[in-house]
């Protein structure tokens, strides 16, 4: 057995999960395990999800139960059943495809499905760590979030999370836990940051996505740590990048817009996480950044985030 | 004849952000921003405020005629009542 700590949630799983480090102490308690046997059979209403996005399943089959369970299908046929909230998780994959193809599901989408189904709020980004406080980096697909956590991993800030930002409510304060010692990139990312696609590894042998190790001199925190901000990438701009602060409405709308696997869930974790953000918008900043198109300011880009900070320390929200 | 009051729809929740108010949708998974005025037309009509009176209340406190906040008031509930967000 192999086990694990990612978005704050204790993993267990018979196969060794690529891109996680295992403990070296086993958990007492497990939150989620993950099985390679044969997926139980499911009793089930078939939903057809018409995302173009890789990371969304084809189909989501959701069973009649309580707790309901959800069997996700994915275009190359990699197949995840979570019961119990998705205390339980069997997955399998065709001969197409590798453990690396299912673990690249498995900490991407359905593990924040899996936060979300447990009542953990999860956003749709990344998480960099300014001054001891976790900065989420939000935005839809392309917006740059992970090039944007490669650029201040490159400036020695340590990174929390790559495409997941778990935020857990701790005595009223949001906290954000971290995920794994990756960063993942697409090759025209990667050859705008480092000069080469080849310069970073493959993610997976079927994949032309690239990822940033973050154990090989970049810092990774598991953390968690207080959240102090969230940046929402915005429009890229031909000037110099600016920051603009968001009213709490808008910021509001911005964070529902940015939440994971938003499609899918049900109508009381739907009721839940609109209170949590409205509650979220309440204490902390959110802004929108505007990069530069111009790829070397993205380090102006980077400096412009810790005024964020400013108002939280002054203890102001949006 | 008198017109039952409005009510939010069965499956909508309605959360105040700041001056305004956020929507939900909950059958649709659909979220709508209502912004000030919106907001506070929503509070006085799911309140129980009958349409005339939100109409007299809406030109005393913003800077309307009593005919541009008919109009708008009107044009609102049609767009609401169209989507199920308040129902009578």
């Amino acid at each position: 057995m192999y086990d694990y700590l990612v978005y704050g949630l204790r993993l267990r799983s018979g196969i060794p999960i690529s891109g996680l480090e295992p403990l070296l102490t086993p958990h007492v308690e497990v939150d989620c395990e993950v099985h390679t046997e044969e997926i139980p059979p499911v009793g089930a209403i078939t939903l057809t999800t018409d995302s173009a996005d890789a990371d969304d399943p084809v189909t989501i089959h959701r069973g009649e139960g309580d707790p309901a369970d959800h069997l996700l299908v994915y275009r190359d046929g990699t197949r995840f059943l979570l019961r119990d909230h998705g205390r339980q998780i069997w997955t399998s994959w065709t001969e197409e495809s590798t453990p690396q193809d299912m673990a690249t599901y498995l900490l991407g989408p359905v593990l924040a499905f899996v936060l979300r189904l447990g009542g953990t709020l999860s956003l749709h980004g990344s998480a960099v760590v300014i001054d001891g406080f976790a900065i989420a980096i939000v935005g839809p697909s392309g917006a740059g979030k992970s090039t944007t956590a490669s650029a201040f991993a490159d400036r020695g800030v340590p990174v929390m999370s790559d495409d997941v930002v778990p935020i857990v409510w701790r005595q009223q304060v949001p906290a954000v836990f971290g995920g794994y010692p990756r960063i993942r990139l697409w090759p025209d990312a990667a050859e705008a940051l480092y000069g080469s696609a080849d310069a970073l590894p493959l993610l997976t042998p079927t994949w032309q996505k690239r990822f940033v190790d973050l154990r090989s001199g970049r810092c990774f925190d598991p953390g968690p740590h207080r959240l102090g901000g969230v940046v929402l990438l915005g429009e890229r701009t031909d000037g110099p990048p600016r920051l603009e602060m968001l009213d709490a409405p808008d910021a509001a709308m911005q964070l529902i817009a940015n939440t994971s696997m938003a499609l899918h869930i049900d109508r009381e974790v739907r009721r839940d996480e609109l209170e949590q953000i409205v509650d979220l918008v309440s204490v902390v900043p959110v802004a929108r950044l505007h990069a530069s198109h111009d790829i070397s300011r993205i380090g102006e880009a980077c400096g412009l985030v810790p005024r964020l900070l400013e108002l939280t320390a002054a203890g102001t929200g949006t | 004849m008198t017109d039952r009051p409005w009510r939010a729809g069965q499956s909508v929740i309605a959360k105040a952000v700041g001056d305004e108010t956020i929507l939900l949708d909950l059958d649709r998974g659909i979220y709508y921003g209502l912004d000030e005025v919106g907001a506070r037309i929503w509070q006085l009509i799911t309140g129980g405020t009958s349409a005339e009176a939100v109409i007299e209340r809406v030109t005393a406190e913003y800077d309307v005629t009593r005919e541009e906040a008919a109009n708008d008031i009107a044009q609102l509930l049609a767009e609401l009542s169209d989507r199920g967000l308040l129902v009578r």
